[in-house]
């Protein structure tokens, strides 16, 4: 096992993390709708089924509802499903499998049965594909108990979290957003695993804390260069994992920086930077606030075809900027 | 409803019997009084404020439940409904876990947490009655993916009932099940009514295992109140899938005596089609064969009876003595291991 | 035997209902499956049928009177059977049942298990008082580090220009001299994932001296505070230990620290004692060495002299009374001793925290209750040959202390014995791993 670093796509991450995972477990198994011969939606699977055979890269029919209870059993029996969604907006037909059995069996069962699937879901705006194929929905699962939700932003941890979530013996929510599919990062060759529950800081600074998930943390990182360079120092804090928060991490974060600034591509209203705000409102950090916290998320509508308006409907780097500015300037 | 279901009974000697054997045929109706008190039993707890939130009781359609259940081996699973004791001790549940786990007992099945439309046991090969009708169904195929994935000679019966079939997930999994040709027999308890909708005002077809034609498998109906019937249909759909030979949709025609649950007022249907369905109570109907063909003396028929009450009186005498969940345990098993979250308990 | 006629439970969430009107008299024969009597609920009327032939005894034929679920309303009797006198008769179809108040104990009623299980839901205290809407001109604007920050200070801020929004108070609205918690200097030894060790040196010295020991700890992580009026924190007129206290926690607000094991030494370690309680959850574990804080006694002469001295020779001699035997005093100590008090300045500012703290010669302060509450694991450590405080103020702290007297030992157990004071505080940190990892 070589830990060589080079440079892959998030999607070749993932595609590498589903390959080593197969290698390594004759248990895991993929399904979901057009992810063998065609390579999936997003060509995430790629030759997967060349390498792997039909019966280990299953399609499905259009059965969403079904093949996710399919991968529930499966898993229920020891197996290792990883069920790829089409797009995240379509996990709103397997609702009842993955809220009221996956997430439940372990427990209304008394502890004596696990559940461990991955559900991988492509999400986001920013490709036109409008409101019924551009939402991010992650907030829902990240509001059911016994789930886990998570969101890497990067190649690596993609990879890495990946990897993790398939051994994790619960349900995996695994949200990967459409528009980090072609971003190159540092990947390192082989096995590794990257913690399910821990966020990290990408950027330290002191004078205010940017909370953000997936495609947001790169705009946030952006919008802490632009602030640099008026003399605002900004943390960077990637979620990575939503379900459970790192409040450690967010608490320490906030505490030093005394402002919070929460961006997440999700409807603003009961989004995860709700939960975010929530959480360190009722924290020791609590003290340490010296503004008032703001949320930065998807505006009240659906996602709009038009360019322009799909834009303006989520939060960009300038709005992250102007947002830091007010908490700082005290303009809040 | 039709009354053309009354089958004669010839002379000749059922082929389940001779394939099952005197000792086995005495089990299944051990089963099936062990249900029809079983549910009596709960039917009680319940009216005396014993039982917390409600439970859907399948008197009247043991013959369903055991006829099926009889052919399973070890490693077989299956999975059942909201209205799935009497399946749960087809597959040799105890009735002791059972009414620990309607008392909201530690020592339940599910430990308190599921209850009565949760009673599970993996170990067994029991993968769950389900609160959501058709819920079950997709399961079942997955299970029935995995037992082909690690080439075990087994398979799993999916019951369900006739409000299922209209479920999204009812036409999602039978079509898996068949373009994957999945070791799984799909059985449906047709008791006429989903909760107070009867098939002929539901339903699009008339007979539920017409059905199995839309799915290339094949389908086949059975008066559900005999055991032999019943057992027959669905040794031959459990064989075939076990052979590697894919589904089957078998339609078990039955009834149960009681409402869809203890808030039900049964104004959807009359007292006559009730009585009318009580005079073909299974469990008389097979003690009668049983009888008729030498299978049985009315003495071992007495002793089982006899047997069973004990065994149910035991049964609720351990969960009343049986200690309730810590409080403090409440937000255990929603993980493997607890996580980081907040619990928000302070 | 008897067959009890009960008013059963016909809906999920019923606890009582009534009966409203009977089909048959007391004595009138029954059968099985005639249909008794009528009970309302408050969704509908519903007909009870007898479980059994017989006939219908002990009934008073009431109606419209509202019972509890399981309630006996009569008895089945067969010809030439008494009705029981004392509720000791057998239950109908189902087998093995008790008589109902005995089932009734053993399943709490729906509104006892409220009362006794935790509420999940993260209701907690009262409502915050709103204050009038209209009325603008006493309403306090402040950000909650601001609050913080004045309560520790004692300031009012009722008397803050606030310069944020609507006159909202901020943290750099307070006056310069209050905000100086903030720079209280903080050096890490080693940092690393876990949970770090604070180390809180004594009076005339700083966090440097607790090189030694942190090079012993060396995969911990390690962070020192220089009190204030010492090392490199600013200076200016501490009161009381609390006051130290509430500064040191401000700083390890700012500096982002969650969680701790706390060590402190002669006067830090009576700062230890006092900031231990206001760390709450974050304590994990507490390390005393010499404290001040448990007692009157300390060794005045030696403040005094400490803080006379000019140079280095005349500092000397009160050194050498720090150690168990004064020959362990090595010329790199006196030097690195006398290099922290070698500012005139440097020495006034001691001097003036000696004063409030340590007022002609004598422990103003006892913080001995301290101690009592403290969940965490506790260690004292006392060289048996401390001249400088007394270690028999050891005796007497609770039970739950762990005490460590060293013998031959002087006021310094980091310099004389490292090795051990090292070794008890790894035994603090792995008593608290084991102790909650929830």
């Amino acid at each position: 096992m070589s830990s060589e670093v080079r440079e892959l796509s998030y999607a070749q991450a993932i595609q590498e993390a589903l390959a080593i995972a197969m290698e390594r477990d004759e248990r895991v198994f993929l399904m979901g709708e057009d992810i063998g011969v065609y390579g999936g939606a997003f060509q995430v699977t790629g030759d997967l089924v060349q390498r792997f055979g039909e019966d280990r890269v299953m399609d499905t029919p259009i059965s969403e509802l079904g093949g996710a209870g399919v991968a529930v059993g499966a898993a229920m029996m020891g197996r290792r499903p990883v069920f790829e969604f089409q797009f995240s907006d379509f996990a709103t037909l397997a609702m009842e499998q993955i809220v009221n059995q996956a997430a439940k069996m372990r427990f209304m069962l008394g502890g004596k049965a696990s559940v461990p699937l991955v559900m991988r879901f492509p999400s986001g705006s920013g490709t036109g594909a409008a409101a019924q194929h551009s939402q991010s929905l992650e907030a829902w699962f990240a509001h059911v108990p016994g789930l886990k939700v998570v969101q890497p932003s990067t190649p690596h941890d993609a990879k890495g979290m990946l990897l993790a979530a398939i051994e994790d013996p619960d349900p995996v929510m695994f949200f990967e957003h459409k528009l980090l599919y072609k971003m190159k990062g540092p990947v390192p060759e082989g096995y590794y695993t990257e913690a399910l529950h821990e966020a990290r800081i990408r950027r330290e600074g002191s004078d205010v804390t940017i909370a953000a998930s997936a495609i947001m943390v790169h705009r946030a990182l952006e919008a802490a260069e632009a602030l640099a360079q008026q003399g605002v120092s900004a943390e960077v804090v990637d979620l990575r994992s939503l379900r459970p928060l790192d409040e450690g991490t967010l608490v320490a974060s906030v505490s030093k920086t005394t402002r919070l600034v929460c961006v997440y591509e999700g409807t603003k209203q009961l989004g995860i930077g709700a939960e975010v705000s929530a959480m360190i409102a009722e924290s020791a950090a609590f003290d340490r606030l010296d503004a008032p916290i703001i949320r930065l998320g998807g505006a009240d509508c659906p996602l709009p075809y038009n360019p322009q308006l799909e834009k303006a409907a989520v939060p960009q780097v300038d709005d992250i900027v102007a947002a830091v500015l007010r908490s700082v300037e005290a303009r809040v | 409803m039709s009354e053309s279901r009354l089958k004669e009974r010839a002379a000749p000697v059922a082929p389940a019997y001779k394939r099952l054997g005197r000792e086995t045929l005495h089990k299944a109706l051990h089963q099936m009084v062990l249900i029809r008190r079983f549910e009596e039993g709960a039917e009680q707890a319940y009216m005396r404020g014993l039982v917390h939130g409600t439970m859907h009781l399948s008197i009247g359609q043991e013959a369903s439940a055991v006829g099926v259940g009889i052919n399973l081996r070890d490693g077989d699973c299956i999975t059942s409904t909201h209205r799935g004791h009497g399946h749960c001790i087809a597959k040799g549940a105890e009735p002791k876990y059972m009414f620990a786990e309607f008392f909201g007992k530690d020592t339940g099945y599910c430990r308190g947490r599921g209850g009565s439309m949760h009673i599970a046991d993996l170990a067994g090969g029991n993968l769950g009655a389900n609160g959501i009708v058709g819920g079950g169904i997709p399961i079942a195929v997955g299970a029935a993916l995995a037992l082909k994935q690690t080439r075990k000679p087994n398979v799993v019966v999916c019951f369900f009932g006739d409000g299922a079939n209209n479920e999204g997930a009812f036409h999602e999994g039978l079509n898996m099940a068949t373009i994957w040709k999945l070791p799984v027999v799909f059985v449906c308890e047709n008791n006429q009514y989903g909760m107070s909708m009867s098939t002929e005002r539901s339903t699009a077809v008339k007979r539920i295992a017409t059905r199995a034609a839309a799915y290339g498998m094949p389908g086949v109906t059975v008066d559900g109140n005999i055991f032999a019937d019943v057992s027959e249909a669905a040794h031959e759909a459990i064989e075939r899938a076990r052979d590697a030979g894919g589904p089957t949709l078998v339609e078990c025609l039955t009834y149960r005596h009681r409402g869809h649950s203890k808030s039900d007022r049964n104004r959807y249907r009359t007292k006559e089609e009730i009585d009318s369905w009580i005079a073909r109570d299974p469990i008389g109907l097979f003690e009668q064969d049983l009888l008729r063909n030498g299978l049985i003396a009315q003495a071992e028929i007495d002793a089982l009876h006899e047997g069973v009450v004990q065994e149910i009186e035991a049964a609720v005498a351990f969960a009343n003595d049986s200690p309730a969940p810590d409080p403090a345990s409440l937000t255990d098993f929603v993980y493997a291991t607890p996580t980081t979250q907040a619990t928000h308990v302070q | 035997m008897a067959i009890e006629v009960i008013l059963p439970r016909v809906d999920m969430d019923m606890t009582e209902g009534k009966i409203a009107q009977w089909y048959v008299r007391n004595g009138d024969p029954v059968s099985k499956g005639q249909v008794i009597f009528e009970i309302e609920t408050d969704k509908a009327t519903m007909e009870i049928e007898a479980t059994a032939d017989g006939v219908l005894q002990g009934s008073d034929g009431a109606t419209e009177v509202v019972l509890p679920v399981g309630h006996v309303v009569g008895w089945i009797v067969q010809p030439g059977e008494a009705i029981p006198t004392n509720g000791a008769a057998a239950s109908t179809a189902a087998p093995g049942e008790h008589a109902p108040t005995q089932l009734d104990a053993t399943v709490p009623a729906a509104e006892e298990l409220a009362a006794t299980t935790p509420k999940p839901c993260g209701a907690t205290a009262d409502a915050i008082p709103r204050q009038g809407a209209g009325d603008t001109t006493h309403v306090l604007r402040a950000t909650p580090l601001a609050r913080s920050i004045a309560r520790a200070q004692g300031v009012d801020l009722l008397a803050v220009n606030g310069s944020g929004p609507a006159g909202r108070v901020l943290a750099r609205d307070l006056p310069e001299r209050n905000t100086h918690a903030a720079a209280l200097h903080l050096h890490w030894f080693n940092r690393g994932a876990g949970v770090p060790l604070v180390l809180l040196h004594g009076f005339g010295t700083s966090t440097g001296s607790w090189r030694p020991l942190a090079q012993q700890l060396g995969d911990v992580p390690v962070l020192g505070i220089d009190l204030p009026n010492h090392g490199k924190s600013p200076r200016g007129a501490v009161w009381h230990l609390d006051a130290v206290a509430r500064l040191l926690l401000a700083r390890l607000d700012q500096e982002g620290i969650t969680a701790l094991h706390l060590a402190g030494h002669s006067m830090g370690g009576g700062a230890a004692i006092a900031l231990a309680p206001l760390l709450q959850q974050r304590l994990r574990s507490l390390t005393l060495l010499a404290p001040l804080g448990l007692g009157p006694q300390i060794n005045g002469a030696f403040i005094d002299g400490m803080l006379r001295a000019t140079r280095l020779e005349s500092l000397q001699p009160w050194l050498a009374l720090l150690f168990g035997d004064p020959v362990r005093l090595s010329a790199s100590f006196a030097a690195t001793a006398w290099s922290e008090l070698e500012s005139a300045d440097a020495r006034a500012a001691l001097a003036d925290m000696a004063e409030n703290l340590l007022p002609d010669g004598t422990q103003a302060e006892s913080l001995r209750d301290r101690l009592a509450d403290l969940a965490v694991p506790v260690k004292l450590v006392w060289g048996t040959h401390d001249r400088i405080v007394p270690p028999e103020h050891a005796s007497g702290v609770p039970g739950a202390v762990a005490l460590h007297l060293l013998p031959g030992v002087g006021h310094l157990p980091q310099v004389e014995a490292v090795a051990l004071v090292a070794s008890l505080l790894r035994q603090q940190l792995a008593a608290a791993n084991a102790a909650g990892n929830r």
